[in-house]
């Protein structure tokens, strides 16, 4: 039980490790005071945020899709193409992340 | 987080795509003549295994053997594909045709049959070794037989073993008692609601053709099997005694019916019906496994009695009787 907790938490850990670092790391490079520094330490975890988060949602949603996408490719190596279709929808999700972080550092 | 159904039942699906369709089934049973039958299954996904059955002076033995092939390796193929705890319940489901060997095997070597003939009822799946089916074939009585199975393993030989143990002697005695054990194992080996769902309508099934068996005759609630949802013990005294209501209104159909043999083909459209739901509400469970199973196995069986009907030239109607049956 305790094993799969830290199973879980390690698969995270990556995706957890950029959204913290990505915000710190925009942070540091505004070198304003006040509250535009404020401002933008915000705007840099808000990207950070939409990066990381829309990054999270792929990998949750490409998971079992991709096994069943390998399930399917075993049995009919032909409907690859169709499977890599469905595969790929999910990285929408990181796209728009990649998005909202552009408009937000920009 | 990580189902590993995901992968198998992605599997599980391409191979039922590979299944005959209804179609192809169609096309097979409208053949004039046994060659013309031979013709049509060549061109369904069964050909890679009909080897001799489709040369010049085969006949219905060559024609059991191809599709005996066909069955075992698409079980071997399900059994390859799982492994841990998913492994453990397609095995679980597997067991189904341990039970069905099992009975056929009490029945015939109480009927006194040859082993050839017990031999050529087996179906060609399930957890136990075709040589030990073999060997236990040619059992004198079911003592022995029974002594045969538990030594090879599996469940349901030691159920039969505790069931000759424990005084069964009589054919529907020893079918009930395999039956009980058989669920028991059965429920305690799957994990999932929806395949367990499954079962307690099996078991309601069951038992109502249990208790319709056992009418004329005083009713015993020893051959009630325990687990069913809809049909409790009370209800299958008063099932037994006569009565014909039960509380779920779909399974009044089992009871209604004019004789045992439409009661079970009633029965089997149920449970066919209660697999393809389990099929589809267990995207990622056993639930497309037992699904896969149940079609693959009528699919064989329907492609033997085809066979049949062509090979000693039954009229369509007849074939169409035998069919809804199936």
């Amino acid at each position: 039980m305790k094993n799969t907790a830290i199973q879980k938490a390690a698969k995270y850990a990556p995706a957890l490790t950029v959204m913290t670092f990505a915000g710190s790391a925009f942070a540091q490079e505004v070198a304003a005071t006040g509250a535009d520094a404020n401002a933008a330490g915000l705007k840099a975890i808000g990207a950070g945020l939409a990066l990381g988060l829309g990054a999270v949602g792929t990998g949750l949603a490409q998971g079992p899709i991709g096994a069943a996408a390998a399930g399917v490719v075993a049995e009919r190596p032909e409907k690859f193409g169709q499977m890599a279709i469905w595969f790929f929808i999910p990285e929408t999700l990181v796209i728009f992340g990649f998005v909202g972080f552009f408009l937000l550092r920009g | 987080m990580n189902n590993p159904y995901g992968y198998i039942n992605g599997r599980v699906r391409m191979m039922r795509v590979a299944l005959v369709d209804a179609r192809a089934m169609d096309d097979v049973t409208n053949t004039l003549n046994y060659q013309e039958f031979l013709r049509q299954i060549s061109e369904t996904p069964l050909r890679e295994d009909l080897g001799e059955a489709t040369a010049q002076g085969a006949g219905l033995g060559q024609l059991d053997e191809a599709l005996s092939r066909n069955y075992l390796k698409a079980i071997s193929h399900l059994r390859s594909i799982a492994t841990g705890q998913p492994a453990r319940e397609i095995e679980a489901l597997l067991l189904r045709y341990d039970l069905q060997n099992v009975k056929t095997l009490v029945r015939g070597v109480q009927t006194g049959r040859s082993a050839d003939d017990i031999v050529a009822g087996l179906i060609p799946a399930g957890t136990l070794p075709w040589s030990a089916l073999q060997g236990a074939a040619q059992s004198a009585d079911v003592a022995s037989l029974a002594q045969t199975l538990s030594v090879a393993g599996g469940k349901i030989g030691q159920i039969l073993r505790a069931a000759v143990s424990g005084g069964a002697n009589s054919l529907l005695d020893l079918e009930v008692a395999l039956d009980q054990g058989y669920y028991r194992a059965v429920l305690s080996g799957v994990r999932g609601t929806n395949v367990r769902r499954y079962f307690t309508r099996e078991i309601d099934v069951r038992n109502l053709l249990i208790a319709r068996q056992l009418r004329g005759a005083a009713p015993n609630v020893r051959y009630f099997i325990p687990g069913g949802r809809d049909v409790s013990e009370a209800d299958f005294l008063r099932i037994a005694g006569g009565d014909n209501s039960v509380s779920a209104p779909d399974l009044g159909a089992v009871l209604e019916a004019p004789d045992l043999g439409s009661s079970e083909a009633i029965a089997r459209r149920l449970l066919d019906e209660a697999s393809r739901n389990v099929a589809m509400a267990d995207a990622l469970g056993p639930g497309v496994a037992l699904d896969y199973l149940r079609r693959k196995e009528q699919e064989i069986a329907r492609m033997r009695l085809i066979g049949r009907a062509k090979f000693y030239g039954l009229s369509k109607d007849e074939l169409q009787r035998e069919l809804e049956g199936a």
